[in-house]
Order: structure tokens, then sequence, then C-alpha cells
């Protein structure tokens, strides 16, 4: 898999101070319990710049480790509270842009860049391979922001003389909350003369529901890890046409898979010791060391990565914002996974990520292995290319 | 327009017309920053007993702007981008050089085994990094792309040390430098520094992104093609508009920087800009040059409204030596470089699989461009057959 090698590596965490309870942790069920225990953990990080925000955002297959049983009874509250938490984050940055720049770092930006650089290349070898050499061509762009990835397909297009031609039979779809960031992304790719732009301001999931439209191509980058759940990958499936692809870009590790990595990322960030009494109080025996023995090399290498961004983030944080933040406020936990676990979710809703499939699908296409890596020796940021099965 | 040569008028001219703008947000800078060949539209005539120092001052000023050059800065002008839709336009460009570049990479590497390539005002690496991502791009085989980057000794040439390492972590973290084997070296200097203390015919290539537009005179193309192999290749991408081409052109500008009246009238009677003089300039200018030059404009006038927001000392100047493509390419060619695809096919071997050596980006403008050009071995210019000739290029490039 990828462009790393895949040693497995014993991945046994250090041992933790005492948690000061010996009893098993008692996984919440009811949803009056799981809004008690988040209300609890959302005080552990309270008035911090950087906080962890609702435990809800670590994806689903991971609230176990959380102290959360999914239910029959409580899963469709529980996808509404990671709806509202959205909603929230959105409002939040609407209302100061400076948040996402506060997030990002050096090696973050221009590993996103590359991500869309990536997919742009993909995008333009499943086009060039499968057009008819008449038809409209359908991009579908989810959470597309300023246009990043849609112009990084145009470019790879524009470039390459074999699909230079199809941009103008190519129509642009954008999805994003940001009716203001779809506005630059029109203007931004409209230096390239596409053949048409369309820009939705609305949820993607919306947007995939609503839209009957099929595409040739789905694109999201550093957007799936914003979804716990993992309903939108049927819509996708549903609109896609039927050699169409998905290629997303995005941020991986376990990070958020279990509470002892983000306790250990707020210790490293040294926060008051109160506070890590609180998280230790609230998980209990969570928190205990558990061996990964299955973990590869590059997974850990991810964590080492996703902290070290969070640590730099910290650290880069006006020393007057980390002592009393006022607005800006950063959330640490995401439905962040392996790339290997999001392949296999893939490969559970009806994706197919096989190289021979693949090829067998856009041959002649000049395509890498996926998932492709894009940092040495580390899952942390990965694109995938997959089609329905 | 009465021409003026005397270094005495000079520094005159170029005291008052920034007394003119004093009261602006956004300072001009030293007037000699402009392109050379459009100081003549500014009244300053480019003679041998005042070009040293015409280039001095130009040279200065860009220092000085470097040094103000602060995160406060930055981050302006990535919020000015994004309010002039330009947000994308440097990734752009890097894409286009890497994938110019690779193609003769590709060629070069299969000739010759190991090179060397210069990323001349490599920044933050972005440009070394896109050319990395095209070779990850191009080969299906991950294999294949690392022999050719790991066969490239990668020299990166900026003036901030603090560039230079994010530059260092984005190599060293790139996938192609599995068992850290991409040769790099890095150097905190600029070009006119540091490249004459390199041997003449040093690197196999030199690369830059949107670096030349802070050159007011073309002495780098022949500092470059010095230390270029004798089939050395330069690509370059940059942003070409000819805002700065004549003095009416930049009303608009001053007036939207909140110029006061008296201040532009003097700035208009100086310069000898008539009643509808933009007018009749911009009808020497295709469309494409017309909008070109509106965006950069829009572009400025973003940067000065941010600028209100930072400290002056963080804040940028606003003349710059953009010029036009065919302007650029003159200077290339006059260089003595070829750019004529034709040529370079029939020439040149590592051109084989190169499509344009002149790359409009944006559909059919020269706004952004890239621009390949090479050295081929024992080609000698038409014009330099001519004793004359040959004297003069010399001269200009202080040989």
């Amino acid at each position: 898999m990828g462009n790393d090698d895949n040693r497995s590596i014993d991945m046994t965490p250090p041992s933790l101070p005492p948690t000061g309870l010996n009893s098993e942790f008692r996984l919440r069920s009811t949803m009056e319990e799981i809004e008690n225990l988040d209300k609890e953990f959302w005080e552990v990080t309270k008035g911090l710049p950087v906080r962890t925000g609702s435990i809800l955002r670590v994806p689903s297959s991971s609230y176990g480790k959380w102290g959360i049983e999914i239910t029959p009874d409580n899963m469709d509250a529980l996808e509404r509270i990671v709806d509202s938490v959205r909603q929230k984050d959105k409002a939040e940055r609407e209302q100061n842009e400076e948040i996402s720049r506060m997030g990002k770092t050096e090696l973050s930006k221009t590993t996103k860049n590359r991500m869309a650089r990536m997919m742009g290349h993909i995008v333009k070898e499943v086009l060039r391979v499968t057009d008819d050499g008449r038809r409209e061509i359908r991009i579908c762009d989810l959470a597309a922001g300023n246009g990043l990835t849609s112009a990084a397909v145009l470019n790879a297009m524009i470039m390459d003389p074999e699909t230079a031609g199809l941009v103008g039979r190519t129509s642009f779809y954008l999805i994003d909350y940001s009716g203001a960031r779809l506005d630059s992304a029109r203007k931004n790719l409209g230096q390239f003369k596409p053949g048409d732009i369309s820009v939705y301001p609305t949820n993607d999931e919306r947007f995939l529901s609503e839209t009957g439209v099929k595409f040739d191509v789905v694109t999201s980058l550093c957007h799936f890890h914003k979804k716990p759940f993992m309903g939108h990958l049927q819509r996708i499936k549903e609109v896609l046409a039927e050699n169409g692809a998905l290629i997303s870009g995005d941020w991986h590790s376990s990070l958020c898979n279990r509470p002892h990595h983000i306790y250990q990322l707020f210790e490293e960030m040294g926060i008051e010791k109160r506070r890590l009494d609180m998280f230790r109080k609230l998980f209990g025996s969570l928190l205990a060391p558990e061996s990964e023995r299955e973990v590869r090399s590059e997974e850990v290498q991810a964590i080492r990565d996703h902290k070290s961004h969070w640590l730099e983030v910290w650290r880069r944080l006006p020393e007057q914002l980390r002592k009393s933040p006022k607005e800006p406020r950063l959330y640490v936990l995401g439905a962040f996974e392996t790339s290997r676990a999001r392949a296999k979710k893939l490969e559970d809703n009806g994706f197919t990520l096989d190289d021979d499939k693949l090829r067998t699908a856009f041959p002649g296409a000049k395509l890498q292995k996926y998932p492709f890596r894009m940092l040495s020796r580390s899952d942390h940021a990965a694109v995938i290319l997959c089609r329905r099965k | 327009m009465k021409l003026i040569s005397s270094l005495n008028e000079l520094e005159e001219l170029d005291r008052r017309f920034n007394e003119i703008c004093a009261n602006l947000q956004y300072q001009p800078g030293s007037i000699f920053r402009i392109a050379s060949q459009y100081l003549k539209h500014w009244g300053i005539d480019i003679t041998p007993e005042n070009e040293e120092w015409i280039k001095d001052s130009s040279e200065q000023s860009y220092y000085l702007e470097w040094k103000r050059g602060s995160e406060d800065s930055l981050k302006a002008i990535e919020n000015a981008a994004e309010a002039a839709h330009l947000v994308l336009g440097n990734n752009t460009l890097n894409e286009w050089v890497a994938g110019v570049a690779i193609n003769i990479l590709i060629e070069k590497t299969r000739r010759k085994g190991n090179i060397v390539v210069c990323d001349i005002g490599a920044g933050a690496g972005d440009t070394t990094i896109a050319i990395l991502d095209a070779l990850a791009a191009k080969f299906t085989d991950q294999g294949d792309a690392r022999d050719i980057a790991q066969k490239c000794h990668f020299y990166l040439l900026e003036p901030s040390w603090e560039r230079l390492q994010i530059a260092r972590t984005a190599i060293e973290r790139h996938p192609l430098n599995a068992g850290d084997r991409i040769q790099r070296t890095i150097v905190e200097s600029y070009d006119k520094c540091h490249l004459p203390m390199t041997m003449d015919g040093n690197f196999d290539m030199v690369y830059a992104n949107a670096v030349f537009h802070h050159m007011s005179f073309p002495d780098y193309l022949g500092r470059i093609h010095g230390k270029l192999a004798e089939d050395g290749v330069l690509v370059m991408g940059d942003w070409h508009t000819t805002i700065w081409k004549y003095p009416s052109f930049v009303v608009p500008l001053l007036k939207s920087l909140g110029i006061e009246n008296e201040r532009l009238d003097e700035f208009k009677s100086r310069f000898n800009i008539g009643e509808g003089d933009a007018e009749q300039r911009e009808k020497q200018l295709d469309d494409h040059q017309i909008r070109a030059n509106r965006k950069m404009i829009d572009f400025e006038m973003a940067l000065g409204e941010e600028f209100r927001k930072i400290p002056e000392k963080s804040r940028l100047f606003f003349l710059e030596a953009h010029e036009s493509l065919p302007d650029r390419v003159k200077k290339i060619k006059d260089s003595d470089f070829i750019t004529d695809i034709d040529e370079l096919k029939k020439k040149h071997t590592d051109f084989v699989q190169t499509q344009q050596t002149v790359n409009r980006i944006y559909a059919g403008g020269e706004f952004a461009s890239v621009i390949a050009a090479a050295k081929i071995s024992g080609y000698v210019p038409e014009r330099k057959k001519t004793p004359d000739a040959g004297i003069k290029i010399r001269k200009a490039f202080g040989g």
C-alpha cells in the first residue's frame, strides 16, 4: 500500500500517571449520559484557544474508546449533535476568518497544496482516458473553499495537450458552506475559462441528496475528517456516473481514536495540571496504556506529525492569546483515521481502491498506488482514488 | 517629456516623487524599481554615466523592502491576493514551472546522469517541491520518479534563512526523498552576491518563480547565462503587467490610495500627463494586457487597504519591475538564450517533450506566464556576428 514501507511495529504507549480510578469505565449510551460526559469534557479545555471540542467529533467507530456506546436508540440523536457541532464551527469561522489561519503551519499549508496538486493530476488522468470527445464533463468539488482543488485540476488539464481541449466542456460544481469563499473560487477559476462553474453555498449532504446530476468525478480535500459518520459516502456513490471516480485528499492519523493520545498532546502543550486532572478523572481506565500491535510505522509517524502540528500551532499562538483567549478557538478532535481505515470504510460503502480494478476502469492512465502518501514515511497526508464497485 | 540623466536631477526626481506619495498608506519605493526599459517614459535617460547609480538605487530599494518583510506583510499580501482573486496564482505558476521543467529534467538526467539545478529566490521551496510533485505524478512507478529526483542536486538560493528552513523540511519530508537521498544545498544569499562565486557552467538548469519582476535591469540574465552549462536551461514563471510602463497608468492607483488633489496634479504635471493620456497609451495594449493591469491595480488597492492595518515598518513598496511578456522574452533573447521552440526542438535534445517555450496560463492572456529558454553549445546569435554589436552586448552585461 502507498509509497512507503509497511512494517508493523509494536506501538505500546508509555505509561500514564495513575488515573485515580481503578474501576472499569462504564460506557454511556443514553443521550443524557452522553451529553453530560461531553459537557464535563468541554470543561477540560474551556477558555483555551486550542480546545478538544466535542467528543462526538471523533470517528463514530472510535466512540467506544471514548466511553460512548452507539445504539439504535441514540444513533440519530448523535448524528444530529454532530451536525449541530459543524454548524457551530461554521458560524465561528464565518465570524472570525483568523481561526482558519491560526490552525495552519507552513508544512500543513504546503502539504494541502500538494494534495490538491496530486488530486488534479489524478482527475486529469481519469478524464484523459475516459473522455469520448463529445460529452459534457461534470466535476463536483466538495468543500471547495476558494477553489484550490479545482484550480489544480484545471492546471493539470491545460498543461497536458491531450486534455487541454476538454476544459471548455468541463463543468465544475463547487459546494461549500461559505458563499464568500465560493464567490472567490468562481473568480479564481474563471481565469481558466472552463465550460461552466456553478456554486452551491450549502452543506454537501444536502447538495448530494438533492442534485439530480451524475458526476464523472467527485473531489474532496481535507474534508472527510469532519465526518464522524460515513453516510455521505453512500450519497457520493449515488451521484457518481457509471465509471465515475471519487478522489479524496485528507489528513490521516489515529490521534483522536482514543483519549490517550489527546491527553498526551495537551500535556505536551503544557496546560494547567488541574485540567489534566479533570481529563484523567473523566476517562479513568480508558486512559490506560493499550497495545496496538498491528500499527504500521507510517501510522505511528502520522500520530507524531499530527501532534507536532498542534504543538507548533500552540507554540505560534501569541502568548497573550494562550493565557487569555478571546474569540479565536481551534478544535483538536476530528474524525481522523488512518488511510487504511479510510480505505476500508470506502470499500465497506461500495467503492473499490483495488489497483487492478482501477487500471481496468481507467486503462492507460498514469496512476499511482492508493492511498498515495504525500509525506515521507508518514500516513498523515494521503490521496485516495476509488470508484464504484 | 524632457529626459533627465544627471545624478542630481535623478536624485531630485526620486525624492520629489516620494514626497508626492508621502501621505499614502502604501509607499512607492524608489522610482528606479521600475523595469529599466520603461524608465524613459518616466523622464529618465539611462546613460553609461548614470547606469550603475540607477542600478544601485533600484537594488537598494528592493533590499530595503526585503528587510521590511515580516509575518505581517506576508499576511497582508495573502489577504490582498484573496481579495483580488489571485490567491491561487503563485501555486498555479509553480505548477507550470514544474510542468515545463520536469520534461527537460527527465531528458537531461537520461542523457547526462547526475545534474545540478538551481532554484533562484527559492523562498520556502515551493517551486522545488512542485517539481518533485510533478515527477511523482508523472510516473506510475515511484521508483522511476525517485531515480530522476535523486539524480538532481537541488541548489536553493534565497536570502531568508527562515524560509530556507521551511524548504529544507519540505524536501526532507517529500516521499521522493526516500532514504534521504535527494541532494540539496541551501544558500542564504542573493543571486547577485552568490552566483559570481559559483563556477561558470555549474548549473544544468536554473528556475525561478515570481522573482524577476523585482529586477529592474536584465543583468541577472547575463549572470545566469554564465553559470549555466553549455546546454543549460532557464525556466521562469512570473507575473506580467505593464502598469508601471507609463506614469499615466499609475494615476488610478494613486487615486485609490487616497492621494490629495494638489499632489496628484503635481504628479501629472511632473510626468507630463495630459487629459486622455492613459486611454491613448492603453491603445498600445491588447485586451488581455488591459485586464491584467486592472487586476494588478485591484491587488495593489487591496494591499493598500491591508497595509493600513499593519505597522508602517512592515509595509512594502508598490513600484515593481513588472514588464510585458514580449519585453521579457526580448530580454531573454538579448541575453543569448534561445526561446524559439522549433529551433530548440531541432538543436537541443532536452526539448523533445516540450510543447511550448512561452506558456500563457490564463486563457490567452500573459498575466501569468512561464518561459523556457536554453543555451545551445556553439550558438552565435545573428547580431553577434558583427563585431560592433558584440561589443555592445558585452558592455550591457559588464563583460
